[in-house]
């Protein structure tokens, strides 16, 4: 009897650890604060860089994103599936959330490939996803400094033919509406781990 | 590793064989504004030999296959045909990993259904219809 119990519980155990992942819209990332990206174990300032927008003026990247969730992220248009993937699934999950929650998000698209992606080219890109993404472009060396600046490895095209494609960091960076970098978000994430956090980022550390 | 990876319920995906090859869960994908888009699937070899995946093509057009590799912070891609499959083994492409990157003349759309082809060494070509899914990973 006893015997036959614990077998029992431990089938209820394994089932439980093996549901456990993605099985259920709600599931809450692993992180300390229940995220799905990779919290960073010390929060760092926003970086500070002005770009051009897709209407050719300056973007002061610190000063237009002041107390929002931002989202950044450095990617190009030509790239078949990270960036669009990032740009669809975050634009999808936010025409879902409250209006409320909605009006203090920003996502900014900075382009790795100035060369090909000019303003209109970027507005036209981001249009399919939402038209309130930011684009920025600017010169390469600037470009490659805001990288820097937000802390990343700075991309570069990887070949020389006309198709080339462009290797770039894949995260979408998260800073709180406290203007602080705290979580990363790579490649892979899914509607479902954004709809999760999206709450949690947008209240947890609000502006001060 | 972040995220489980899990299918959405109902998700439209295909499948095709070619003697010991088989290919499993295929689906396509276009990234807006189209026309380059995107193919995953995984491909078997059940034989005792290998085989090699020479070229891919999509709705009739020549296609490439890249490997997204991180380098530190970077995604790089790099083409990775002519690719050789182990007897027994599997080729697994899924996004932000291995995929098919094609453009078609006109960008296909949610519901198409594209040819794909694929052309291994020993094998020859394996054809089967892909399901074009709407963009996003849900």
């Amino acid at each position: 009897m006893l015997g036959s119990r614990r077998a029992a519980l431990g089938l209820v155990v394994i089932g439980a650890v093996a549901i456990g992942c993605g099985q259920r819209s709600d599931d809450a990332g692993a992180t300390p604060h229940g995220l799905h990206g990779a919290e960073l174990p010390q929060p760092r300032p926003k970086p500070d860089f002005t770009l051009t927008n897709t209407e050719g003026k300056p973007y002061d990247f610190r000063r237009a994103t002041d107390g929002y969730l931002t989202f950044l992220f450095f990617g190009y248009t030509h790239c078949p599936d990270i960036c669009p993937l990032h740009m669809a699934n975050l634009a999808t999950v936010l025409k879902n959330v409250p209006v409320r929650t909605r009006d203090r998000v920003k996502v900014v698209f900075v382009t790795t490939d100035p060369a090909r992606d000019t303003g209109p080219v970027i507005r036209d890109w981001l249009d399919h996803f939402d038209e309130t993404f930011v684009g920025l472009t600017g010169t390469e060396e600037e470009v490659v400094q805001a990288q820097r600046a937000a802390g990343l490895q700075p991309g570069f095209r990887e070949d020389s033919t006309a198709e080339y494609t462009v290797a770039h960091a894949a995260y979408v960076i998260a800073y709180t509406p406290d203007n602080l970098q705290r979580v990363l978000y790579p490649s892979g994430m899914r509607q479902r781990d954004w709809a999760a956090d999206i709450p949690i980022l947008a209240s947890r550390w609000p502006a001060k | 590793m972040l995220g489980c990876g899990g299918e959405a319920p109902g998700a439209s995906a295909a499948g095709g064989e070619l003697g010991v090859l088989s290919v499993t869960g295929a689906y396509a994908m276009v990234a807006p504004p189209g026309p380059t888009g995107s193919a995953y699937f995984t491909i078997t070899n059940r034989g005792d030999t290998p085989d090699t995946v020479l070229g891919v093509s999509v709705g009739g057009v020549q296609a490439s296959m890249h490997e997204v590799r991180r380098d530190g912070d970077l995604a790089r891609m790099a083409p990775i045909l002519p690719r050789a499959i182990p007897a027994g083994d599997s080729l697994v492409l899924r996004p932000g990993g291995i995929h098919v990157m094609y453009s078609t003349a006109r960008p296909a759309a949610p519901g198409d259904s594209l040819e794909l082809v694929l052309r291994f060494a020993l094998a020859g070509p394996l054809r089967m219809p892909v399901p074009v899914r709407p963009f996003g990973v849900e």
